[in-house]
């Protein structure tokens, strides 16, 4: 309603503008002189121009300007590079002195650091804030690819593009052989699992990139040791955007088409050119090689691609109702993939409320997360196939036994490429993926201890995802081997849980000149996974039932930590910050439970010296030196120091006293696996020239894992497998 | 959460029903009081147990006297099956399971090196064998050596397991049978191969 009431008055102005220019309307003659804010002097080329028109000019040398303007003029707007735009209501006067201020880029950014923010100019650590301004724009369905080619040390490969898949993070490289090298992600706070829940092919396609405000990279260790456990291949900290107190209602809709098409194929022989080869080197393929060939001229790479339409809907109405900020979207994605038979179709829900209580002193921040999504996956084997197919057959030769599809295995070679056409349109592989998750956030000052505050952060991450991968019976035994047709089914659900709470001290000491922030913290996690297949064949008269895989799993690990952090500002120019973290895994026993993460930090403000403070060229001169150690746990199995049995699945069981018995095997297990340590070493400078107008950093860095989370060969004898995951070290 | 929060709530409600309860005083002390049973009732959630039914603690093996027989099935299968299917897979890890289980392997290299067998299938290791030219890195060797050690590995854990168990002493006499059978085949293929007994 809003927007509409707005475009109507700018569509009115509009109008009326037009018209004055047409009608030739009485003018009126203004004069005035532009100058800058802080030293008073006149700056010359600054443009004025009455808003909404063309009519306009730019100062002289000295700064002045004179020129004529429709009488019913309403704005003036005045810039100038490096200093703030203004605009001016003209009224009655005609004579202007204007003063503009200096426009600072970059230093009032505040970037968020784990459990809290610090301005761009005192963080301690590699950090890169990238909002919303700057993120990729087009087609884009998937959060990681807002950030692509936006942050240095940053490499997101995307996994193939099918509809909806995820891509794959790095920050600085990987720093494990065996276990995960995704970075942490939080979202709003909640640290999430990286792990898809079956049928989702992307972890953060939960997450609307629309609804995303900012995303900050920490990089180094100094950074990311406060969330010790899981950081050791770099946090990415990503905000969604809220509503703000007092802000009026805003709605906001984006209506996104794109179109994707494949731009080329992978060279392959024609029908006509196979014949010519065959028919030219019969001496080399033999004389019957010729009469294999078939008339046809098939290309199945166009067979199997198209070209796909995108669609991609939000709608999102923020502002304030009396003290409550409110934020609430919803989003709708219907991506077809260029790969025939491959789409997504993801409906995104957010709400975020941002109220305050007790005279602003209790912040709540409350958010919901929700989404659906319906991915058809088809079978991207077919592209394989469609490279080495025959182009001399055709896609269809009638035969009842192979549905109407040519087939090898119809013509005695039970191993040959399968038909692409029939291989990719012919199977029904789908899956519905819902996840929810929810966090309440409280920030409560204390009220009797100034400057302490307490925050409570508990969070609930749900996903569920079941589907199936299907195959007639007319398919050929090389894609459902050793079953007659297929049918699979599979379901799974994630549950994480999280609670953290932390006190936060900030005080300024100035007899001192120093600051001190201080957080010391607790944080509690519990991620639980299951999940269960059934893979079958089709049952008929002549194929009894036969099942090759019955398989459940039900799994579940903790994290428990206590985390401190300590920084220092003496005179604004030298920033030290200390952090201690200590993670308990439950996947490691005994004394191995626990690892202790510390990090320290230290940056020296350089443009604050008295010796650069009045250099105007340098608006930024910043240099950090950064240490610390983070651990590494994530190795996909929970109970790797456990000694235990497993029973076989069917299909693995053993006869016994003329019974057919699961077997119980003892596992290989290690009683000793422990922690993965990666020590960082990290120097970097931030610096900014000319008003940041040329600003940039530079890192150097170095890291080492120690211990080593690894599957190795171990000597035969010496455990209950010939690998085992265990710590390696050096 | 799951952590214990209604003892929490008891201990407080207590405190605030005490007659000496200054609400402002001691709001402080709850907080701490509060924060540190929430944590030391968590560090407890680290000592977790496998969930899954199909996964049996070691410590677990008495509460059914089934699982002994079925332990003991392992080893019998062992030389001809090659795992636990979808729940814990193969038992060791090779490019492809059921290509290297100990019989085939054991089979390949004592028939297709003879003039008894050839195998016209062009499958890695296969043509070696046929030609006599096989190397130390033929995967049925490491396969069959692999797996007959741990065959071997899977009686001494059995063995020791039912070394006092007077109602198991025919499926003790069977591992020590299946282990000596194991490094029958070992010692004719491989000469001296690592003795071990437990």
């Amino acid at each position: 309603m809003r927007i509409i009431r707005k475009n109507l008055k700018i569509l009115l102005f509009l109008i009326a503008a037009l018209s004055t220019s047409v009608g030739y309307a009485q003018v009126k003659t203004i004069t005035g002189k532009v100058t800058d804010a802080k030293t008073g002097e006149p700056l010359p080329g600054a443009t004025i121009v009455v808003k909404g028109t063309t009519i306009g000019t730019t100062t002289n040398f000295d700064g002045d300007f004179n020129m004529n303007i429709p009488n019913d003029a309403q704005t003036l707007a005045i810039a100038f590079i490096g200093m703030k735009n203004m605009e001016i209501e003209v009224g009655s006067q005609t004579i202007f002195n204007i003063a503009l201020q200096e426009e600072t880029f970059g230093l009032d950014e505040v970037v968020v650091i784990g459990y809290g923010q610090v301005k761009k100019g005192d963080a301690t650590g590699s950090v890169t804030a990238i909002s919303s301004d700057d993120f990729n724009k087009g087609a884009i369905t998937s959060a990681q690819d807002l950030l692509v080619g936006k942050a240095s040390g940053v490499v997101i490969t995307t996994a193939g593009g099918a509809p909806g898949s995820g891509s794959t993070i790095r920050i600085r490289g990987g720093s494990s052989l065996n276990a995960s090298n995704d970075p942490l992600i939080i979202i709003d706070g909640v640290p999430i699992d990286n792990n898809n829940v079956s049928g989702s092919s992307n972890f953060l396609s939960f997450v609307n990139p629309n609804d995303i405000e900012s995303m900050n990279i920490l990089k180094d260790a100094s950074a990311t040791a406060i969330y010790g456990s899981r950081a050791s291949n770099g946090v990415i900290i990503i905000n969604t955007k809220k509503g703000k107190a007092g802000a009026p209602m805003t709605i906001n809709v984006d209506i996104n088409s794109s179109i994707a098409t494949p731009i080329e194929y992978m060279d392959v022989y024609s029908g006509d050119e196979m014949r010519k080869i065959a028919l030219d080197k019969k001496g080399l393929y033999g004389p019957d090689s010729y009469n294999q060939l078939w008339i046809e001229n098939t290309n199945w790479q166009k067979q199997i691609f198209r070209t796909a339409g995108t669609q991609d809907n939000n709608l999102s109405i923020s502002g304030s109702v009396k003290d409550l900020p409110y934020r609430v979207s919803v989003g709708y994605t219907n991506q077809k993939g260029i790969l025939k038979n491959t789409d997504m179709e993801r409906l995104t829900g957010t709400l975020s409320l941002n109220p305050t209580f007790l005279d602003g002193s209790l912040k709540v921040n409350a958010n919901a997360k929700g989404m659906l999504t319906d991915n058809n996956f088809g079978d991207s084997g077919a592209i394989g196939s469609a490279i080495s197919m025959d182009p001399t057959k055709p896609i269809y030769d009638g035969n009842p036994n192979s549905g109407g599809y040519f087939q090898w295995s119809n013509y005695g070679a039970n191993l040959g490429t399968p038909n692409p056409v029939e291989q990719l349109m012919e199977v029904d592989n789908k899956s519905n993926v819902k996840r929810f998750i929810g966090n309440i956030q409280l920030d409560y000052e204390i009220p009797f201890i100034p400057d302490l505050r307490a925050n409570l952060n508990v969070a609930s991450d749900y996903s569920k995802g079941e589907g199936y991968n299907n195959r007639p019976t007319t398919s050929p035994s090389v894609l459902t081997s050793p079953l007659w047709g297929k049918l699979s089914n599979f379901d799974a659900k994630n549950t994480n849980d999280l609670l953290d709470f932390y006190f936060n001290y900030t005080k300024d000491l100035e007899g001192i000149k120093s600051r001190i922030d201080a957080t010391a913290g607790y944080s509690w996690q519990h991620f639980k996974r299951e999940g269960s297949t059934l893979t079958r064949g089709v049952v008929d008269a002549n194929h009894p039932a036969q099942v090759t895989e019955n398989s459940s799993f039900i799994t579940e690990n903790y994290l428990i930590s206590f985390f401190g952090r300590l920084n220092y500002t003496l005179a604004n120019k030298y920033l030290l910050t200390a952090t201690v973290r200590q993670d308990g895994s439950s996947r490691f026993i005994g004394d191995n439970k626990w690892g202790i993460f510390p990090s320290a930090a230290f940056a020296w403000k350089i443009k604050e010296e008295s010796f650069l403070k009045d250099v105007k060229a340098v608006t930024e001169l910043k240099l950090r030196l950064g240490w610390g150690i983070t651990g590494q746990q994530d190795i996909g199995k929970d109970y790797p120091a456990q000694a235990a049995y497993i029973l076989s699945s069917p299909g693995s069981f053993y006869l016994v006293d003329g019974q057919f018995l699961p077997t119980l095997r003892p596992s290989a297990y290690d009683p000793y696996i422990k922690w993965e340590e990666t020590t960082t070493q990290n120097i970097g400078l931030d610096f900014g020239f000319v008003n940041n107008r040329i600003s940039g950093s530079i890192d150097v860095y170095k890291r080492v894992t120690d211990d080593l989370l690894n599957t190795v060969t171990i000597p035969t004898g010496s455990n209950f497998s010939n690998t085992l995951l265990t710590t390696w070290a050096a | 959460m799951m952590c214990r929060w209604n003892l929490g709530l008891t201990s407080l409600t207590t405190i605030i029903k005490s007659p000496n309860f200054c609400w402002y005083k001691n709001k402080i002390l709850i907080a701490i009081f509060l924060s540190a049973l929430m944590v030391t009732s968590c560090v407890n959630d680290l000592d977790v147990k496998p969930m899954d039914p199909d996964t049996i603690l070691a410590g677990n093996l008495n509460d059914d006297p089934a699982y002994m027989k079925q332990v003991l099935g392992k080893i019998y299968a062992s030389f001809i099956i090659p795992g636990q299917g979808a729940n814990g897979g193969a038992d060791i890890s090779a490019s492809d399971e059921n290509f290297f289980t100990t019989m085939r392997a054991l089979w390949n290299l004592q028939e297709i090196t003879t003039d008894e067998a050839i195998c016209a299938w062009g499958d890695i290791g296969i043509a070696d064998l046929n030609t006599q030219t096989w190397s130390p890195s033929n995967p049925f060797l490491t396969a069959v050596y692999q797996r007959l050690g741990l065959s071997i590995t899977y009686a001494n854990d059995f063995i020791r397991l039912t070394a006092d168990n007077p109602d198991l002493v025919q499926f003790n006499a069977e591992a020590r049978f299946l282990r000596a059978l194991a490094y029958y085949w070992y010692i004719d293929l491989f000469g001296n191969p690592p003795f071990t007994t437990e």
